[in-house]
C-alpha cells in the first residue's frame, strides 16, 4: 500500500506541475515530473537516497531567494509567476526528503496552490479537463493516504509510554493492542475502494459545479491579478467600457444573441425586405458601441466624459429606422449602424443620450442593466459621422477648444516603451504626407501582409513587453482587438488622433422573424481616426475573420457541435458576471419556483389550469430538456424518494413491532421450562455460575442430588432437559406439545422429590 | 495519582462557526452589501446562512461542555489539516472575489465540493450503526485477554469505510481507550474486530461507552458518534505461589493445638490412601511400587494438613489517608488470600474453606457448595475496597458456628500486632492458634511469592 500511495502522490504532483507549466508556457514547472519520478524510485521505494532536514532547509532558503529576485525584478505578471515558481521550488524540496505524514500533507497543499496559480494564468478549456482529472487523483491519493495512516502498524501503548504520559502516577492501568478488522479478501486496497473513490469524486464534482454556479459574483475588489491599476468598477463583459487585450477572445466563441435589429422606412413605417436589409447593411455591417481613448498597460479605457447631449429632434425624420432590442449586457452602451442622426428609447419613455466627443449612444442611468432594452435609431444612408461632423461645426468655441486641445490631444498619446512601434509606423508612412494616405497605408500593412494571421488563440511570447509590441513583432497572430489596438497606436505614432471602438460586425438575417440577429461571436473592434475634420472608420483585421466567424456559427459535425457547446459553456462560465448569473441561473430558477408554487396552489384549490399546464409540459418533449424540465425531474425524484423512504420506515416499524412481540413470545416459551428447572435447584442451594454452560452445570453441580434423582428415576433426565433446552434456545426449534407436557411432568416430579427429601430430613 | 478525566471541552469549530455566522449577519446589516448587489434574496440568504452557522456553532459549544446533553452523541472535529484546508479555501475565495477571477473561484469550488461531500459522507456513514462487545467473563490481573467488538452496519445501501471504534475502559479515575479499525463493513452486515488488553490491577472495570469515528475519504473532517453500551468487567487479583514454608507453618500450628501426631511425608502429612496421579501433583508423592504394578502413575494422598478445613479471615482495614505503600500492602494481602483460597480448593476436594472478608462490604463465604460459588468469592475479592472503620475485634465476631477443632484459622491483616492484641484480649474466641500474617512484603515473602516477584 505504501508503494501505491507514493505512486499516487507522484502522479498528483506531476499533474499539478504539468498544468502549471502549460498555463505559464514555460517548462520549469514541468521538471516536477522528472524530479517526482526520480524521487519516487530512489527516495520513496528503494530508499537509497534522501536529503536530511538541514540540507532541505538550506534548499528552501535558496528557493525563497530565487523567488524573491524574480519578484522584485519583474512586472505584475512576473511577480505572480515568482510566487508560482516558489511553490514549485518548495515542492521539489519536499519531494527529495524522506516522506513522513507532514511532508505528504505539504506536498498536497503545494500541488493545489500550483493549480490555483495556473488558474490565474490561463482561461483555456483544457484547464477544466485537467481540473477534473486532478480531482480524481487528489481524492484517490488522500483516501489512500488516510488508509495508510489508519492501518500503519498496531499501536502497542506500552507501559513505558503510558508512564511517560502519566509521570506522577504510581499506578499504571495496563497495556492495549490496537486491532484491525480487514475486508473479506484481507486486502486493504481493492476494486471496491477504487469504485468508492471514484463515486466520491463524482459527488464532489457535482457539488463543485453547484458551488461555482450559485456562489454570488459579489466582486469586492477593483483589481486584476495581472494589473496594478484599479478598474473603474464596471462589469467585465467582452464589450464594455474597458477592455483588456485578450478579454474578447472568449466572447468570440459564444453564439448567444446579443441584439435583434428590425429595419424599416421612417416615412412609410414599412419593414425592409431581405434585399433591402442586405443592401443597406452590407455583408458585414459595423454596429458601433463603446469608444475607448486611453491606452495603458495593455488596457483600453474610456475617458471620463460627462458631456451628455440629447439628440436633436430635427433629425428624427432621417429615412432609416433601426429598431433594436438588446439583451442585458451589463453595460449602458447602445449600438447603431451607419450615420446616426437620432435615437430614442421605446419602452418606459427612457431617454437616450449621445456623448458629445466620443459620439457614443448610451441609455438613461435609471434604465436597469439586467433587463432587455428597446430603442430605435434614425439614420441616413450617408457615410458614418456625416451628421455629427456637421453638428460639430456649430459647437461653441469652448467645446471646440475642448475637442481640439483636450480630446484630440489625448487621442495622440502613446504610452512609454513603444519606441519600436513608433519606429515601425514612421517607417511605413515615410513616403506619404497626407494623414489619409498614412492611415490607409497603416491599415493595409495588416490587411495585405502575409505575416499576420487571424486567430482566437492567445499566447504571450514575451510577457515583459507591451501586448501590442508582442503582437506586432513576435506573435503576428491574434484577433480584432490586437489589430485595432495596433493600428490605433500606430496612427497615433504618426500624429493622427485615433480611438478604439468596440461593437459588432456582421450578423444573421432571420427570414421568419424578419430580424437581423447579432451574436456575441460577432463582437469586433476597429479604429476611428480623426482626419481632416471627420472620423474615418479603419478596420485592419484580416478578412479571415469572417471565415472564423462562419466556422463558429455553423459546426460541421455533431462532435464539433458538442465541442462548441462545451466551449460556449466554458467561456460563459469563466466570464460569468453578476448580471449573467442572475439572468442565466437565479432568474430561471426563481421563475420556475414561482410558477411551481402557483401551480401547486392551483392544484390544491382544484383548479384545472394547473393540470392543463402539467399536461402541456408532459406532452411537449422539447420542454423536457430545459431548466424547467430539470426542475420537474428533480421535484419528481424528490417526491418519489420521500414516498419510498416514508413507506419503508412505516413498513419497518410495523414489521419491527410484530417481530418483537413474536420474539418475546418465543423467548418466553423457549426459556421458561429451563428457568423453572434452575429455580427448583436454587431452592436446594444449587446455582448455575455465570461461567458455566448449562451442560457443565448439570454435569458437575448435581452430584449431591444424584442419590435423590436416582431414587425417582430422574438421574439421566437433567441432561436430557438440557439437550432439549439447547435445541429450542439455539437450534430455533419449536417444542412439541408432547415434549412440553413431558418436561412439565418431569419438573413436577423433580420438585416433589426434592421437597419430599427435605421434609424427611427435617 | 493523575487521572484522565473525560471533561467537557471547548469546541473550537463551534466557536469559529458562531463567529462566522454572527459576523455574516452583522456585516450584512451594517453594510447591506448583498442587498445592494443582489437584492432582498441575497439578504435573506445571508441571514439564513449566518443564523444557521451561529445556531450550529452554539450547539457544538454546548455539546462540548455538556456531553451528556448531546442527544444523539454525534461529534464533529476538524483536525489540523482540515483547518489548513479551510484556510486555503478561504484564501482562494477571497482572492477570486478581489481579482474577479472565475477560474480561481472554480478552484475554490473544487475544494469546497469535496469538503462538503466529505462531511456529508462521514455523517451518513455514522447513521444506523450498532456496536456490541463480547468480553470474557472474568480475567486475572496481568493476564492478556481479547475483547471482541462487533460493528453492525444496518444501512441497506451504503458500505462504511475506515471506521474506528474507540472503546473506553475505566476504573475510578483512570481510563484509556483501546480501539479497533474496521476497514470496510458492507451494508446490512457486520464485522468483528478484536483488541487485546492487559489490566494490571484487580477491580471492577467499566467498559463503555463506545465512540465510532471516521475521516473517510479525505481525512479532513472527523465525525463521531457515541453509543452507550456499558459493561462491567471484573478483574481478579493475580495469584502467586505458596511456598513450602507456608505448609510447614500450617502443619505446626495444627499440631500445637490439637496434639495430633503425624507421620512425616513430603509435606509432613499422614498418608491416607493411594490414588491416580493428577496434573499438578508433586512428583515426590508418586508411589512407584504401585505405579509399576498398575502401569499408571499412582500417588500417595496425605490427609492432615491439606485436608483440614480452613477458615480464612481477611482484614480489609486500610487507613483513611493511605499512602501508596499501604495500598500496595492491601493489594498484596488480597493476592495472598486469593492464592491461598485457590490453592486450598484445588488441592483438596474434601476439606472445606470458609472465608470471611471484611472491607467496604463484608462477605461470608463457604466453599463446600460446588464450584459455582468460587466465582462469588473471587468477585468479592475483585470488588472489595479497604475500610478504615473496621475494628480488629470485629473480625472474630460470630465465628463460633464456623469454628471447629479441625479447622485451621488464618488471618491476613495489615495490622497484625493489633489483631494479636485483640485476640489475646478476647480469649473467648479461642483463636489463639490462628496463624496471623501481615501483608507487608517482608512478612509475606517467606510464605508467598507474589506474581510481581517472579523473575526478580
Amino acid at each position: 500500500m505504501k508503494t501505491i500511495l507514493f505512486f499516487s502522490l507522484t502522479a498528483m504532483i506531476s499533474l499539478s506541475g504539468i498544468i502549471f507549466a502549460v498555463a505559464e508556457g514555460s517548462p520549469l514547472a514541468g521538471c516536477s515530473l522528472l524530479i517526482a519520478l526520480a524521487t519516487l524510485f530512489f527516495v520513496d521505494i528503494e530508499e537509497k537516497f534522501s536529503v536530511p532536514p538541514v540540507v532541505a532547509n538550506l534548499f528552501g532558503f535558496v528557493a525563497f531567494l530565487i523567488a524573491g529576485l524574480e519578484f522584485f525584478n519583474g512586472e505584475i505578471e512576473s511577480r505572480l509567476l515568482a510566487g508560482g515558481h516558489l511553490i514549485v521550488y518548495l515542492t521539489w524540496v519536499f519531494m527529495i526528503q524522506k516522506k513522513e505524514t507532514r511532508h505528504i500533507w505539504w506536498l498536497c497543499a503545494l500541488s493545489i496552490l500550483q493549480i490555483a496559480t495556473a488558474s490565474v494564468l490561463t482561461k483555456s478549456i483544457w484547464f477544466g479537463g485537467a481540473l477534473i482529472v486532478y480531482s480524481f487523483l487528489a481524492t484517490w491519493t488522500l483516501s489512500v493516504f488516510l488508509l495508510y495512516r489508519s492501518t500503519r502498524g498496531s499501536s502497542l501503548k506500552s507501559q513505558n509510554e503510558l508512564e511517560k504520559d502519566d509521570l506522577d502516577s504510581k499506578f499504571v492501568v495496563g497495556d492495549q493492542w490496537r486491532g484491525i478488522s480487514r475486508d473479506v479478501d484481507h486486502r486493504l486496497l481493492n476494486w471496491r475502494f477504487l469504485v468508492v473513490s471514484c463515486t466520491m469524486t463524482c459527488l464532489g464534482l457535482c457539488l463543485t459545479l453547484m458551488f461555482f454556479l450559485f456562489t454570488p459574483r459579489i466582486w469586492i475588489g477593483q483589481f486584476s491579478f495581472l494589473s496594478d491599476e484599479a478598474m473603474d468598477g464596471r462589469p467585465l463583459t467582452g464589450f464594455t467600457e474597458e477592455v483588456k487585450l485578450g478579454d474578447m477572445g472568449e466572447i468570440l466563441e459564444n453564439d448567444e444573441v446579443v441584439m435583434e435589429l428590425a429595419l424599416s422606412h421612417t416615412a412609410t413605417e414599412l419593414p425592409f425586405t431581405e434585399a433591402e436589409v442586405w443592401s443597406t447593411l452590407g455583408a458585414e455591417p459595423l454596429f458601433r458601441g463603446t469608444v475607448m481613448e486611453k491606452y495603458e498597460n495593455g488596457r483600453w479605457k474610456q475617458l471620463p466624459n460627462d458631456n451628455f447631449q440629447r439628440f436633436s429632434r430635427r433629425n428624427r425624420y432621417a429615412p432609416i429606422t433601426q429598431r433594436y432590442k438588446i439583451s442585458p449586457i451589463g453595460s449602458a452602451a447602445l449600438f447603431s449602424f451607419g450615420d446616426t442622426a437620432y435615437a430614442r428609447a421605446i419602452t418606459d419613455d427612457r431617454r437616450v443620450f449621445r456623448q458629445q466627443f466620443s459620439d457614443e449612444i448610451i441609455r438613461d442611468d435609471e434604465a436597469p442593466l439586467n433587463q432587455p432594452f428597446e430603442y430605435f435609431v434614425r439614420s441616413n444612408e450617408a457615410a458614418f459621422d456625416s451628421t455629427f461632423s456637421t453638428q460639430r461645426n456649430y459647437w461653441s468655441r469652448f467645446s471646440q477648444l475642448q475637442f481640439i486641445g483636450g480630446y484630440q490631444q489625448t487621442l495622440r498619446q502613446i504610452p512609454d516603451g513603444m519606441d519600436r512601434v513608433i519606429a515601425l509606423s514612421r517607417e511605413i508612412t515615410r513616403d506619404v504626407s497626407s494623414n489619409l494616405d498614412k492611415a490607409k497605408l497603416l491599415e493595409n500593412y495588416f490587411l495585405n501582409s502575409s505575416e499576420f494571421t487571424y486567430s482566437l488563440d492567445l499566447r504571450i511570447e514575451d510577457a515583459s513587453v507591451d501586448p501590442i509590441e508582442d503582437f506586432l513583432f513576435n506573435r503576428k497572430s491574434g484577433h480584432c482587438e490586437y489589430y485595432a489596438s495596433s493600428l490605433a497606436i500606430m496612427l497615433r505614432s504618426v500624429g493622427i488622433p485615433s480611438r478604439l471602438v468596440s461593437g459588432f460586425k456582421g450578423g444573421q438575417y432571420d427570414k421568419n422573424l424578419n430580424l437581423f440577429l447579432v451574436q456575441q461571436l460577432h463582437a469586433h473592434s476597429w479604429v476611428e481616426a480623426y482626419i481632416d475634420g471627420s472620423w474615418v472608420v479603419l478596420d485592419s483585421t484580416p478578412a479571415t475573420r469572417a471565415e472564423s466567424v462562419q466556422e463558429q456559427m455553423k459546426p460541421t459535425s455533431s462532435f464539433a457541435a458538442i465541442k462548441q457547446k462545451f466551449e460556449t459553456a466554458w467561456n460563459t462560465g469563466i466570464q460569468l458576471s453578476k448580471t449573467q448569473q442572475q439572468q442565466i441561473i437565479y432568474k430561471p430558477i426563481q421563475e420556475i419556483g414561482q410558477q411551481s408554487w402557483a401551480n401547486a396552489k392551483n392544484l390544491m384549490q382544484g383548479r384545472a389550469t394547473s393540470f392543463k399546464s402539467l399536461l402541456n409540459f408532459l406532452t411537449s418533449p422539447g420542454e423536457w430538456f430545459s431548466i424547467k424540465g430539470g426542475f420537474f425531474v428533480f421535484v419528481l425524484l424528490a417526491l418519489t424518494s420521500g414516498a419510498i423512504w416514508t413507506f419503508r420506515r412505516i413498513y419497518r416499524l410495523i414489521h419491527g413491532i410484530n417481530f418483537r412481540s413474536q420474539k418475546t413470545t418465543q423467548r418466553i416459551q423457549k426459556v421458561d421450562f429451563y428457568r423453572r428447572f434452575l429455580k427448583i435447584l436454587r431452592r436446594q442451594g444449587i446455582q448455575q455460575a455465570p461461567t458455566q454452560t448449562a451442560k457443565e452445570f448439570v454435569a458437575t453441580s448435581l452430584t449431591d442430588l444424584q442419590p435423590k434423582l436416582l431414587k425417582n428415576n430422574l438421574e439421566e433426565w437433567p441432561a436430557d432437559l438440557v439437550n432439549k433446552f439447547y435445541l429450542v434456545r439455539y437450534g430455533e426449534r419449536e417444542l412439541s406439545k408432547a415434549d412440553a407436557e413431558e418436561i412439565h411432568r418431569r419438573l413436577n416430579d423433580l420438585e416433589n422429590c426434592l421437597t419430599q427429601q427435605e421434609d424427611e430430613e427435617k | 495519582m493523575r487521572s484522565h478525566f473525560r471533561r467537557g471541552r471547548i469546541s473550537f469549530p463551534g466557536v469559529i462557526f458562531m463567529i462566522i455566522g454572527l459576523g455574516l449577519v452583522i456585516f450584512e446589516m451594517q453594510t447591506g452589501l448583498l442587498l445592494n448587489r443582489i437584492g432582498t434574496t441575497g439578504r435573506i440568504v445571508i441571514f439564513v446562512c449566518g443564523t444557521g452557522f451561529s445556531v450550529w456553532g452554539l450547539k457544538e459549544v454546548i455539546a462540548g461542555f455538556f456531553p451528556g446533553y448531546s442527544k444523539t452523541g454525534y461529534s464533529f472535529k476538524l483536525p489540523q489539516e482540515g483547518y489548513l484546508y479551510l484556510v486555503i479555501m478561504f484564501v482562494f475565495f477571497v482572492g477570486s472575489l478581489i481579482g474577479r477571477n472565475n477560474l480561481l473561484l472554480l478552484v475554490f469550488a473544487s475544494l469546497a465540493g469535496p469538503f462538503v461531500m466529505n462531511g456529508w459522507f462521514t455523517f451518513t456513514m455514522l447513521r444506523l450503526l450498532r456496536v456490541s462487545r463480547v468480553l470474557p467473563e472474568r480475567v486475572m490481573a496481568g493476564e492478556p485477554f481479547t475483547t471482541t467488538l462487533i460493528l453492525e452496519n444496518r444501512k441497506t445501501w451504503l458500505t462504511i469505510w475506515l471506521m474506528t471504534v474507540h472503546d473506553a475502559v475505566s476504573r475510578g479515575d483512570f481510563w484509556f481507550s483501546p480501539e479497533v479499525l474496521f476497514v470496510r463493513v458492507p451494508s446490512s452486515s457486520s464485522r468483528q474486530g478484536h483488541y487485546q488488553l492487559r489490566l494490571k490491577q484487580r477491580g471492577a472495570y467499566e467498559f463503555g461507552p463506545v465512540r465510532i469515528t471516521t475521516r473517510f475519504p479525505l481525512g479532513l473532517v472527523e465525525r463521531g458518534n457515541r453509543i452507550e453500551i456499558i459493561d462491567e468487567f471484573l478483574v481478579y487479583p493475580r495469584t502467586g505461589h505458596l511456598t513450602s514454608v507456608w505448609r510447614k507453618q500450617l502443619q505446626n500450628s495444627t499440631e500445637l493445638v490439637s496434639g495430633v501426631r503425624t507421620m512425616a511425608g513430603p509435606f509432613n502429612d499422614e498418608m491416607s490412601n493411594i490414588r491416580e496421579y493428577r496434573q499438578g501433583d508433586d512428583p515426590r508423592m508418586i508411589h512407584w511400587r504401585t505405579s509399576a504394578r498398575t502401569t499408571e502413575l499412582m500417588v500417595r494422598e496425605y490427609e492432615e494438613s491439606r485436608d483440614r478445613d480452613l477458615l480464612l479471615i481477611i482484614d480489609g482495614w486500610l487507613p483513611q489517608q493511605s499512602d501508596p505503600v499501604q495500598e500496595e500492602n492491601f493489594e498484596r494481602g488480597l493476592r495472598f488470600a486469593t492464592t491461598v483460597c485457590m490453592e486450598h480448593l484445588r488441592s483438596s476436594r474434601i476439606s472445606s474453606l470458609y472465608v470471611r472478608l471484611t472491607g467496604e462490604e463484608n462477605l461470608e463465604w463457604r466453599g463446600d457448595q460446588g464450584e459455582a460459588h468460587v466465582d462469588e468469592l473471587l468477585d468479592a475479592f475483585s470488588r472489595t475496597d479497604g475500610n478504615y472503620q473496621i475494628e480488629a475485634s470485629q473480625l472474630f465476631e460470630d465465628l463460633d458456628r464456623v469454628k471447629s477443632g479441625k479447622r485451621r484459622v488464618v488471618i491476613i491483616t495489615a495490622r497484625p500486632e493489633e489483631v494479636r492484641e485483640a485476640l489475646q484480649a478476647n480469649p473467648e474466641h479461642r483463636l489463639q492458634d490462628a496463624q496471623i500474617y501481615g501483608t507487608s512484603r517482608e512478612e509475606l515473602l517467606p510464605v508467598f511469592i507474589d506474581s510481581d516477584e517472579v523473575g526478580k
